[in-house]
């Protein structure tokens, strides 16, 4: 166990006080996912390895309180907005001379969505939420850029979260990549509309020519460890002691990116899956990791899942 | 008929189509938060022919106490000011007293960052009924933080002691023809008061409107948790609105009023969220003034539930439904 | 089967429950409790009722529970003759909120002015209950009645001076919206501009109340001699004082063919006068008192109240049905184990007990020691101290435990099982530095204090906590872990004292009021030589507080934060009777005392000592107020009177 870090003077609130605070929210928000079995078994991944093993589950409660799950209903409201968002910021650019009706006409007109990413990934199955919960004609939903209607000038992407910037950033790589294999994408408006985006993120793509509309901006506020950090505007002295423990076991689960992908540090996720921007100690299963939030990987191996002995 | 709303975050270079006003209405508050919008708007050399700021003796003391942070950085504007001294308990009796000549066409702001929900609604009633105003841009800014107490979500208080509900006054809505009532109550941080709200109600139905998105990520689960006891309530609803956005929150209320459901309700709503939603609600009842606004007001106001300042907003509103 | 499972007790308040729910879950207490008067006479009495009770004692329930549309759904799900039944009688269900009522003052509007506001606006309320209950008759085919055309006329007649304006009910019902509708335009336009009330019809009082009811009797055939407008006013204590004297004169000058039920907290009658300032009521001659929690605290059907109301619920989960888990106790266990709660914090660690009543002699100890009951060891020790010698004690102790003969046994006994097992428990819990449990059925039922809703609470909590813990276990075998009970009793106990702080007025002062009762209260039972056992009372003069302090005080009970005990009892044993007053028992986890009344002792409290303890947390004086009372022995040793 490590003297290195002084002691904070001011404690974080107690356990039963933390596990109270994650009961009410599992109960109201999480959908009673998690319970007090699964909490406990994750608190078995630490050791006791960087500070006094309660002190590394406060630590632990203390993230787990402050992670932000998105369950269904939430996501789908996040997809409403989304979409009156985007109306508002085209209709705002129309002719005032012409009623609202005729401007939204000519906008849907005029745009097509697409995925962003391969089917299977995450932004087919929001890009299906999306279309059902503002009720959006099928057809303005494509598959294919190589035969675009003339009368087609924008294209919308739809995903859940965009958060990194420069070669990181897949959704700027991806679309690099579609307008090389569709030329005339070139000439199209790119609006990307993503449920979360970092500011650094959004003038990233803004500078690659790619609009990005969403919901929830995070800035260094909503980066864990991060000085302006809001998880530890209380509790400031346990900032580096909790980056620390993060580190340590991150680097036991995801040695590249120990506090996640391009050091996101965040702590969020989503009821159908777990963003790897996310603190890995909460979704990383290997090295006999258990996770709290587990994270559904891409396969990108073809590695066939164990069916079962029967085929 | 669909109205393109405005609703943007004022930045340094006041990208606001407005570049004067008759009227500049705030509230002297407990720090430079209370202020930003006017700095700004001083800074871009906007005109403003009278600024009248609202001195609430309850918050003396307090503002006093903050000057090093900014409490009093009003004395330092160069426009023509107006200091009114008045009660934040009784708007009515303010507003009665209030002697400014507001013409039907004055171009009007008003910041509400430091007005209380109860008193700024009253205020744009009065300047709707009384000075006939049409319409008005609001600035909001938004603190950077809240303040918990000993770092857990459920000790955030808006208020300390005693709370009496209390329709907000010119708001009393009309219930004739109406058996039961419906509750809508935008969800804050401080539980207490949605508990005291459904129990002097007693609706028949209650919804829980949380604002999400919200200011920060984990704000949505902690107005929840803060309201466990009604967000469990058997038979309550619970629907969510941007936490930043009034007009969303007016398209909500909007949709839940035309639902045949609660057509026979009387419609009660508590602002009892983020000012923005509040704003909204403001917006619907002058709209629909059967409805009735109640509010949880407190003896005494909580003098520092935040901390330092964040975006400021700006929203252009219209008094009257056609307008 | 876990997918049929949701908590039992997610709170459906009385309000929120449409009639078909106010059927299913309701639980007669008349079945259970003895209140003083049959439920026969909730309708039948002709003199007004008072039903006074805090906050979730089931006054709402009750009441709704009366109304005309409950009773008849009740009729029509029963197949008892409706026609007959229902036309004996009509109860009307009238809640009027709080913020409402307050908004009839102030504005630059003298009070004078708002009393014929709102006498006026009470008298079209109520006129739009019985024209809505007419409508109602009127329309349904099951009841013969017929409305005569001199019915509409004379109603007509008396609501706008003509008999041909309002040919019909409908009609009739939209004119009185109207009027209402003009008084709400009035209360929204007033806070901005001052303007005067206007309308071509103000009713006085009575005009519409008794002048309705009287068209009706007389025109209306099929209507019994004795046929009853009962009218129910919930909430009373709402009412703004001038507004209950409107309501008092009402009251006193009822007439026959109808009266008035009030639902208010205690001490909710904000005054007792009538509209002319020489008039006043009194209970007995004007109206009848019946205090529902007094009634329930103090009957032994209480606990039988609850549990039914329990088992309703439980009944409603599936889950439950299948695994015949529809009792209560089976969740909550029946009743505390006291002996077993006393080992779990006592372990191996005897030794201490000895060391807090400085009994040091080796062989003493071994006489006093009873490993397998903590209990008796503290009872042991304390008749040590109380000069007995510990072969004496020993001798009684083992005469009990197998049952033997022994001159000390029966006080030994009675000391054990009657006197202190529930002081030695608290005792223990000082001695060993935890926390008393709070948990089972029984010490719940306590616990609420005669407010259902608090009993409702405490298990919705459980079933939450258990859910969280385990919920395959809480399904199939029922079982909730004690820990978790008592986390749920401590933490509304938690829940109710914050929320003392928002009482409207005087909140500061009742929370500064409950902290320094409950931790006076926490001193009596941590005293290792249990000199008070059980103490959790006190006794005051009201009548001697000063006015500011008797409004707080009286605040205090309307709110249920203090309780009275049913009859004025000695102070204490030898002293003059008195008020004597229990600080709620659902506080009793956070402050550790005996969620029981034992009575015999109180403190007592003077005017001033009652303003103090209002005043600030940490009151001190009373722990200079000793009530040992020294004996001298021959020795000249003194001892300590039992």
């Amino acid at each position: 166990m490590s003297n290195n870090t002084r002691s904070p003077k001011l404690s974080l609130p107690s356990e039963a006080d933390l596990i109270n605070q994650i009961r009410l929210t599992s109960e109201i928000v999480w959908e009673k996912k998690l319970d007090k079995s699964h909490i406990t078994e994750w608190l078995t991944n630490f050791k006791g390895e960087v500070f006094k093993k309660s002190y590394e589950d406060q630590l632990a409660l203390w993230l787990l309180a402050n992670f932000v799950f998105y369950n269904e209903n939430e996501v789908k409201h996040l997809c409403k907005m989304l979409y009156s968002d985007f109306i508002h910021k085209l209709i705002v650019e129309q002719d005032v001379a012409n009623s609202i009706d005729i401007n939204y006409k000519k906008i849907l007109g005029r745009s097509r969505f697409y995925s962003l990413g391969q089917p299977g990934e995450s932004s087919s199955y929001i890009l299906y939420l999306f279309r059902q919960q503002n009720e959006i004609p099928l057809k303005k939903f494509i598959s294919r850029l190589d035969n675009l209607d003339q009368t087609v000038d924008t294209i919308i992407f739809v995903d859940d979260v965009t958060l990194s910037t420069g070669e990181k950033s897949q959704a700027a790589k991806y679309i690099r990549q579609l307008k090389e294999n569709n030329p005339s994408l070139k000439t199209k408006r790119i609006l990307l509309l993503t449920f979360i985006a970092t500011d650094d993120a959004i003038d990233y793509l803004q500078s690659e020519n790619i609009e990005v509309v969403t919901c929830i901006i995070l800035d260094k506020r909503h980066k864990c460890f991060e000085e302006d950090s809001m998880v530890f505007s209380y509790f400031n002295e346990h900032l580096e002691n909790a980056k620390k423990f993060a580190t340590h076991y991150g680097n036991i689960v995801k040695p590249a990116n120990p506090l996640g992908h391009n050091d996101g540090q965040f702590l969020f996720g989503f009821y159908y899956n777990t963003p790897d921007n996310t603190l890995p100690i909460f979704w990383a299963e290997e090295n006999n990791w258990i996770p709290i939030r587990k994270r559904y990987h891409k396969n990108y191996q073809n590695k066939l899942l164990n069916i079962g002995k029967y085929i | 008929m669909e109205i393109i709303y405005k609703s943007n975050v004022l930045n340094e270079n006041w990208n606001n189509d407005i570049e004067k006003f008759d009227y500049f209405l705030l509230a002297v508050g407990t720090d430079l938060r209370a202020y930003k919008s006017i700095f700004v708007a001083e800074q871009n050399k906007i005109e403003v022919d009278n600024v009248v700021l609202f001195n609430f003796h309850e918050r003396t003391e307090s503002i006093k106490k903050r000057q090093s942070i900014g409490s009093e950085n009003y004395k330092n504007l160069s426009y023509k000011t107006k200091i009114y001294n008045c009660s934040l308990k009784n708007p009515s009796a303010a507003l009665k007293e209030l002697d400014i000549d507001i013409k039907k066409d004055s171009q009007i702001a008003v910041d509400i960052s430091f007005f209380t929900k109860p008193f700024f609604f009253t205020l744009l009633n009065w300047l709707k009924t009384v000075c006939e105003i049409e319409n008005v841009t609001i600035f909001y800014t938004e603190p950077k933080n809240y303040v918990f107490n000993k770092g857990l979500y459920s000790e955030y208080h808006s208020s300390v002691g005693p709370v009496s509900i209390e329709e907000i006054a010119s708001f009393s809505g009309n219930d004739a023809n109406k058996n039961d009532s419906l509750l809508i109550i935008m969800l804050g941080f401080d539980g207490d008061l949605s508990a005291e709200l459904d129990e002097s109600v007693a609706p028949k139905k209650t919804i829980l409107v949380n604002g999400f998105p919200s200011y920060s990520p984990n704000f949505k689960d902690i107005s929840l948790i803060s309201n466990e006891k009604v967000v469990n309530k058997g038979g309550n609803k619970l629907v969510f609105s941007r936490s930043t956005n009034p007009f969303d929150t007016y398209n909500l209320l909007t949709s839940i009023k035309d639902k045949t459901e609660y057509k026979d309700l009387f419609i009660n709503i508590a602002p009892i969220g983020t000012k923005p939603m509040a704003l909204g609600v403001c917006l619907f009842a002058l709209h629909n003034p059967e409805i009735r606004i109640i509010y949880p007001v407190p003896e005494k106001f909580e003098d520092v539930t935040s901390h330092d300042s964040w975006c400021t907003w700006y929203y252009e509103i219209s008094l009257n439904l056609n307008s | 089967m876990e997918n049929t499972y949701k908590n039992p007790f997610s709170e459906y308040n009385a309000n929120v429950m449409d009639n078909n729910m106010i059927l299913e879950y309701w639980s007669n207490p008349f079945s259970f409790v003895e209140f003083g008067l049959t439920e026969k006479e909730v309708f039948s009495d002709p003199n007004p009722i008072v039903f006074m009770g805090g906050r979730g004692t089931g006054k709402t329930m009750f009441l709704r529970y009366c109304s005309y549309d409950v009773q008849k759904k009740l009729l029509s799900r029963d197949h008892t003759d409706t026609t007959n039944k229902l036309l004996n009688g009509a109860g009307f269900y009238i809640r009027i909120d709080g913020p409402i009522l307050r908004s009839f003052e102030g504005f630059g509007v003298s009070d004078e002015k708002w009393l014929v506001i709102f006498t006026h606006y009470f008298e079209l309320y109520i006129a739009r209950a019985y024209l809505a209950y007419f409508h109602s008759l009127e329309k349904d085919t099951k009841i013969d009645v017929k409305f005569t055309k001199k019915f509409f006329e004379d109603c007509s007649a008396l609501l706008t001076g003509s008999i041909t304006s309002l040919p019909d009910l409908s009609e009739m019902i939209s004119f009185v919206d109207s009027k209402i509708t003009e008084i709400n335009l009035f209360r929204s336009q007033i806070p901005l501009k001052n303007i005067e009330f206007e309308s071509e019809f103000i009713y006085n009082s009575q005009y519409l109340i008794f002048g309705i009811a009287d068209v009706f009797k007389k025109n209306i055939l099929e209507v019994p001699e004795d046929f009853k407008f009962v009218l129910m006013i919930d909430e009373y204590e709402n009412f703004l004082e001038l507004q209950q004297r409107l309501i008092n004169t009402l009251l006193k000058f009822v007439k026959p063919g109808i009266t008035f039920r009030l639902g208010m907290r205690l001490e909710g009658f904000r005054t007792y006068d009538t509209i002319s300032t020489d008039d006043f009521i009194k209970e007995g001659r004007d109206y009848r008192n019946i205090i529902f929690e007094e009634y329930l605290i103090k009957s032994s059907g209480y606990s039988k109240y609850l549990r039914d109301i329990a088992n309703k619920r439980l009944s409603k989960i599936e889950c439950f049905v299948q695994n015949n888990l529809t009792d209560i106790a089976d969740f909550l266990g029946e009743k505390e184990d006291l002996v077993l709660e006393a080992i779990e914090i006592v372990g191996i660690k005897h030794e201490k007990i000895f060391s807090h009543y400085s009994i040091d002699n080796k062989d003493d100890k071994k006489l006093l020691t009873c490993i397998e009951n903590p209990l008796l060891q503290v009872l042991n020790c304390l008749w040590f101290k109380r000069g007995k010698t510990s072969k004496e004690i020993n001798s009684a102790m083992k005469a009990y435990l197998i049952g033997a003969a022994d001159p000390n046994l029966s006080k030994y006994k009675m000391d054990y099982v009657d006197k202190y097992k529930l002081s030695l428990m608290f005792i223990i819990a000082t001695i060993y530095k935890k926390d008393k449990s709070y948990y089972s059925f029984n010490t719940f039922s306590y616990l609420s204090s005669g407010i259902v809703g608090h009993f409702i609470e405490l298990c919705r909590r459980c079933f939450q906590y258990a859910e969280f813990e385990n919920k395959k276990t809480l399904i199939e075998s029922g079982n909730i872990p004690k820990h978790l009970q008592s986390n749920a009793s401590r933490d509304l106990a938690e829940t109710e004292l914050q929320q003392i702080r928002r009482i409207e007025k005087f909140g500061n002062k009742l929370y500064f009021f409950a902290l320094n009762l409950g931790d006076t209260f926490k001193r009596y039972h941590r005293d290792i030589l249990i000199r008070y056992p059980e103490t959790n009372q006190f006794s005051v003069d009201k009548t001697l507080l000063t006015t500011s302090t008797k409004d707080a005080f009286e605040a205090a009970q309307r709110w249920s934060i203090i309780q009275r005990k049913q009859k004025t009892q000695q102070q204490s044993i030898g002293k003059k009777k008195n008020d004597i007053f229990i600080l709620n028992r659902v506080f009793a986890p956070i402050f550790q005392f005996s969620y029981r009344t034992r009575g015999g002792f109180s403190e007592e409290y003077n005017s001033s000592e009652i303003t103090a303890l209002m005043e600030k947390e940490g009151i001190e004086f009373r722990l200079e107020k000793t009530r040992v009372k020294q004996i001298t022995k021959n020795n000249s040793q003194t001892e300590l009177g039992f």
